[in-house]
């Protein structure tokens, strides 16, 4: 068996479309954490000045409209008399009140926080590296097939059970490396600019962080299998990438049918409570307990939660279900 | 310990839901040692028989051993003995032909430094690094040989092995074939070319629609049945004349076939002399395979579009 994984870990180094996805999983993590410091960067003193620029500039501009508003306080909705005191104070205190033109009313960006960012970007990092290992482990053994290859590795390796899981594992092994870099380089870079920051960040966050990292790594490794075994199961990488883009229009398609409730049925969504831990959603068909007074307060009454354990578990089911339909299939039909 | 290196019986496969048989109820036996022809014209179930013993296609019905071994149960005990082209086989188009060779050697738990010998073995050292899908047919072809010899097989299979490649190149693969025989190496090579066959091959299986049509060595198949070309000034005469006497006479335009049913052709001139009819020329007309296979397979239409 370690023979045959480590040809197919060879096999999977020299093809350049899996170069090509491993470089895109790693930069586009970068970027995203590049686009998290940026958005979230402390603000300087020549920001300041932009916002002071800013308040000013359309402080003068809502004066200069409360002018013409006391001219006509009707036309902007306002009673008085035109040209009267009151008509003013109306018209400024509904248009140019000067609390609003201050300079912290434009600066509105948000200090880097890790607990956000896990929940925030690093989700983002996660679909997309889910993208990229879905892709990974279908034109992996897709190439097998469409090249007509297969049968020539079989007639080397007969045991079709090891050829499977071999291809597999080298997908899983790929996945779990490509996973830990990409998220070690994002959280890197956030926990150093956090560092330059001075933000402090407590150690149950970082333990939050660590075991949403491990979690994104199972599920990319999980991702990956389930992509090689659905190739293996369709024998064609577009027919498995129109399959996955069926599953997220089956979602949408589930949530227009079923109603929000259906979410927790959607593949998507626990990915995300795989990765984040849980996801909050809210149902609609409660709105009408709550209007009733049959339940309290409708954020509380309507609002489910997804939480991590069940979400692993659904996941965890369709991958299984997936790898053994995919091995039966593999070991009993014929090879072209 | 079986003498026969391939054996199958009652070998069946069965395609789509009308359950359409592309092999149908076939027995097969291929001795140790030697070159052994799988004849039949396309769509006779040549291809379809070879990747089952492969284990590639699932049997719907029979039995199949290779070295006494039933597979395809058996099949990773006994394939590190057994090499296979079959059809025209794919490797990794963006990988060079080393690479490839390489990855299979290393997959199958052979020697790399055999690589270089089998390269060398089919012609294509010098092109070795050269990427599979910049290869011609021929170099292809080659290529999959190269892969079989990667084990030293006992057992060779090869199906339709000069498939693509130029006149030189067939005799060099007709050629490679022969000596793999005469090294001893048990040869299975599957065609629709009776040249091909009548040349390379010791025995020979023909098959058509699935069946087992004739076995045995070529020699023997081509020997029976030879027919005699007769040339005579009174040929319808002597038609009556040979047929009086039991010999089986066909009337040609300017000749008389003689089927002599066993006998010897001094019969023929000592009937024909004791009539005072004297033959001009009287030579026999042996039969090559190609009569036979056509004698065989002219009641066996071949299957449209079915395997080969």
């Amino acid at each position: 068996m370690m023979r045959l994984l480590r040809v197919e870990l060879t096999r999977l180094r020299m093809r350049r479309a899996v170069l090509v996805l491993v470089l895109v999983g790693l930069v586009v993590p970068v970027l995203i954490a590049a686009s998290q410091l940026w958005n979230t960067r402390p603000v300087s003193d020549g920001d300041l000045a932009w916002a002071e620029q800013q308040a000013e500039r359309d402080y003068a501009e809502a004066l200069r409209t409360v002018d013409d508003c006391v001219e006509e306080p009707e036309a902007y909705g306002y009673g008085g008399e035109p040209g009267t005191d009151e008509a003013r104070e109306l018209c400024t205190a509904g248009m140019a009140d000067p609390d609003w033109y201050t300079a912290d009313g434009y600066l509105y960006r948000e200090a880097l926080d890790v607990e956000t960012t896990r929940t925030d970007a690093a989700v983002a990092v996660a679909v997309v590296l889910l993208l990229v290992v879905v892709l990974l482990g279908t034109t992996f053994v897709g190439a097998d097939w469409a090249s007509g290859s297969m049968s020539v590795q079989l007639l080397v390796e007969p045991r079709r059970t090891r050829v499977w899981v071999a291809k597999a594992l080298a997908g899983g092994i790929v996945a779990a490396g490509l996973a830990t870099a990409a998220l070690a380089l994002f959280w890197t870079m956030v926990a150093v600019t956090a560092a330059s920051r001075d933000i402090e960040t407590s150690a149950e966050t970082w333990g939050r962080v660590a075991v949403s990292s491990a979690w994104t790594v199972v599920l990319l490794v999980a991702a990956a299998v389930a992509a090689h075994a659905l190739t293996m199961l369709l024998r064609s990488t577009v027919v498995t990438l129109g399959i996955v883009f069926a599953v997220s229009v089956g979602s949408t398609i589930l949530l227009a049918v079923f109603g929000a409730s259906a979410i927790r049925w959607t593949l998507p969504t626990n990915a995300v409570a795989v990765v984040a831990g849980r996801v909050e959603y809210y149902v609609d068909d409660c709105y009408s307990d709550v209007g009733a007074g049959v339940v309290g307060d409708s954020d509380d009454a309507c609002l489910r939660v997804l939480e991590r354990p069940e979400a692993v578990l659904y996941v965890a089911v369709l991958v299984a279900l997936v790898v053994a339909l995919s091995i039966a299939s593999f070991r009993r039909r014929d090879v072209p | 310990m079986s003498d026969l290196v391939v054996e199958a019986r009652g070998l069946r496969k069965d395609f789509g839901s009308h359950g359409r048989a592309a092999v149908d109820g076939l027995d097969l036996s291929v001795p140790r040692g030697g070159v052994h022809g799988f004849l039949g014209p396309n769509g006779s179930g040549k291809t379809t028989t070879i990747r089952m013993l492969l284990g590639l296609a699932r049997s719907t019905g029979g039995t199949m051993r290779l070295f006494g071994e039933p597979v395809p149960e058996r099949l990773p005990a006994v394939m590190g003995r057994v090499g296979a082209v079959v059809e025209s086989p794919k490797f990794t188009p963006t990988f060079s032909a080393r690479t490839n060779l390489e990855l299979l050697a290393r997959a199958g738990g052979i020697d790399t430094k055999r690589v270089d010998a089998a390269l060398d073995q089919v012609g294509l050292s010098g092109r070795e690094g050269d990427r599979y899908r910049t290869y011609s047919l021929g170099m292809k072809q080659r290529l999959a040989i190269a892969a079989t010899l990667l084990k030293d097989p006992e057992l060779l299979i090869l199906d339709e092995p000069t498939n693509g490649l130029d006149p030189a190149g067939i005799r060099e693969i007709r050629e490679m074939i022969r000596a793999l025989g005469a090294q001893g190496v048990t040869v299975l090579v599957s065609s629709h070319i009776l040249a091909e066959i009548q040349q390379v091959c010791d025995s020979v299986s023909i098959i058509g629609r699935g069946r087992l049509l004739a076995e045995g060595r070529v020699d023997e198949l081509v020997a029976g049945g030879t027919t005699y070309r007769l040339v005579v000034t009174q040929p319808e005469r002597a038609a009556g004349v040979l047929e009086d006497v039991g010999i089986v006479v066909r009337r040609e335009a300017d000749h008389l076939v003689l089927d002599l049913g066993g006998r010897e052709p001094e019969e023929v001139a000592r009937a024909l002399a004791g009539h005072d009819l004297w033959p001009r020329e009287l030579t026999p007309v042996r039969r090559d395979l190609e009569s036979v296979f056509l004698q065989l397979t002219s009641a066996e239409p071949t299957v449209p579009g079915g395997a080969a």
